[in-house]
């Protein structure tokens, strides 16, 4: 008997054959060969090892999960995926605070899948709106926007997609929405519509913005100095704008929600 | 090394690992890091130089912490080792150990049962308990038992705790409660008088046994196939103990009150 990591992260196969295994069931062994483009000859040792060692086991050609090896994977499987999307960018996920990010979805981060760094130019900000985020807002359907910066160059753009008819959340806090009193009667006069909805959280969440759209998640993150780089995370995936409205749904759930301001 | 992995950072090298896990407890200077590891500055330094250039931990003025990403994945990594560490103690015994006794969100968290160690009992005492539990049971402020097998125990030492004030919780199945009080009627309503024992009955419990106590843990499980041999896997952690708390709260929460039939 080997130790479990020795079992498991000494050897890539070895590795990608449990979580194979984890995340589609039971599979013949043709199916292990082409799914993971292995022979027999290169893979059957491995699953040896496997088997020995008490993590699969193999009926009538079919290889599955004994429940010991149902456990470990259960564990191992998503922290792998998970590390292979913070993996895209671990510089930016160094240098950037996670801690307002529940557990239950930071564990949960591989459903954002392939993300990009959008990097806005700090000259041009309050001016006008970056043109990559501006296009994806510009299009959207719905938008979720939770925010704790003031960032009015985006008012003209959300105000045109609500004015075009797509619901329009925003979560932000009480410092934010007294930067906005010069326009009070034109809030409260959108905030009569039901598609429009402004709620009011805590000054101290420490997540600079959250936005989703019916097809984009973008995030902002304060950096660990605590100051704001406005690198905008930028995931497209389908799971992302799930995993982007969860994150949303939990940050509105801590805010309360206003009719007029 | 050049496109290496996280997770191959983590598991392919047992002192980045220990650098890291000393890291959780916060920052630290290089002499902590070589105390710690016992270890010469040379060789720790090659392994520094991984991590930092693998973002998960970071320098300043001297001192190494763990970066953002760093915490997420020693948090992790340390959940999956605990989990390891248990199962890489006995691995024939959880090899062969019927594992679907526990509810999933449980089984994910065996890592907390920590130290664990399998006992068994000599040819002599082999229907016996064995010594650490005996000794365990002498002065226990609390008692939780679970179990789908009848002891001999339950109407004898367990009477005797009972009768002591000690918070008696038994979750039997029928067929454990039928035999209490059927062979054993005098046993059966000592304790069905007593204020401080409640009777729960579990309709299908997987497990052989399983002893909760403020002191220990203690549990045995039936093989894959069906088969029980005494063995007793324990454990003193305090994080084992609330661990079979938590287990002692799931079978309650599938289980009814046994009360006197009037």
């Amino acid at each position: 008997m080997n130790s479990l990591i020795e079992t498991i992260f000494f050897s890539e196969k070895r590795k990608a054959v449990l979580i194979l295994l984890f995340e589609k069931g039971p599979l013949p062994i043709e199916t292990i060969k082409s799914e993971l483009d292995e022979t027999s000859v290169s893979i059957l040792p491995q699953i040896k090892v496997l088997v020995d060692n008490n993590l699969i086991i193999q009926n009538d050609g079919i290889y599955q999960l004994t429940h010991l090896g149902e456990t470990v994977a259960e564990k191992v499987s998503p922290f792998i995926k998970n590390l292979q999307v913070l993996g895209i960018n671990p510089k930016f996920w160094s240098e950037h605070d996670t801690s307002e990010i529940p557990e239950n979805l930071f564990s949960r981060i591989q459903e954002i899948g392939d993300f990009e760094i959008i990097e806005v130019d700090l000259r041009t900000i309050y001016y006008e709106p970056n043109p990559k985020i501006r296009q994806h807002i510009k299009n959207a359907e719905s938008i979720k926007t939770f925010i704790t910066y003031y960032a009015p160059e985006y008012v003209t753009v959300y105000y045109e997609r609500l004015m075009a008819g797509a619901p329009v959340s925003i979560t932000t806090s009480d410092y934010i929405i007294n930067m906005a009193k010069d326009y009070k009667t034109e809030i409260n006069g959108l905030l009569q519509l039901d598609r429009a909805e402004l709620n009011v959280c805590s000054a101290d969440v420490k997540i600079a913005e959250v936005t989703v759209t019916d097809k984009i998640l973008l995030m902002v993150l304060y950096s660990t100095a605590g100051n704001l780089d406005y690198d905008f995370l930028a995931a497209e995936s389908p799971s992302a704008v799930q995993w982007g409205n969860e994150l949303y749904d939990y940050l509105r759930s801590r805010s309360v929600n206003k009719k007029e301001i | 090394m050049k496109d290496e992995s996280i997770s191959d950072v983590l598991f392919l090298s047992g002192k980045r690992r220990q650098i890291l896990l000393n890291l959780m407890e916060g920052p630290k200077t290089i002499d902590d890091i070589k105390s710690y590891l016992n270890s010469k500055s040379s060789p720790l330094m090659v392994q520094i130089r991984i991590l930092t250039r693998n973002f998960l931990i970071q320098e300043k003025n001297g001192v190494f912490s763990l970066t953002p990403l760093g915490e997420y994945t020693v948090r992790e990594m340390r959940n999956i080792l605990d989990m390891f560490s248990v199962f890489d103690e006995n691995p024939e015994y959880w090899g062969e150990a019927e594992l679907t006794a526990f509810p999933a969100y449980l089984l994910s968290r065996i890592g907390e049962l920590g130290a664990v160690k399998l006992c068994f009992p000599d040819k002599a005492h082999i229907f016996d308990r064995t010594r650490p539990v005996e000794k365990s049971l002498k002065n226990v402020e609390s008692l939780i038992e679970i179990s789908s097998i009848f002891k001999q125990e339950y109407v004898t030492d367990y009477l005797g705790i009972a009768e002591r004030g000690v918070s008696v919780a038994f979750v039997f199945t029928q067929e454990v409660i039928d035999r209490l009080e059927k062979e054993f009627p005098e046993s059966y309503f000592k304790y069905m008088k007593r204020e401080n024992v409640r009777i729960f009955v579990c309709p299908e419990i997987k497990l052989a046994s399983c002893m909760v106590t403020d002191k220990i843990i203690s549990l045995s499980l039936f093989t894959k196939k069906g088969y029980f041999f005494n063995h007793d896997l324990i454990s003193y952690d305090h994080s084992a103990i609330l661990w079979g708390t938590d287990l002692f709260h799931h079978f309650r929460s599938l289980s009814m009150i046994h009360n006197l039939q009037e």
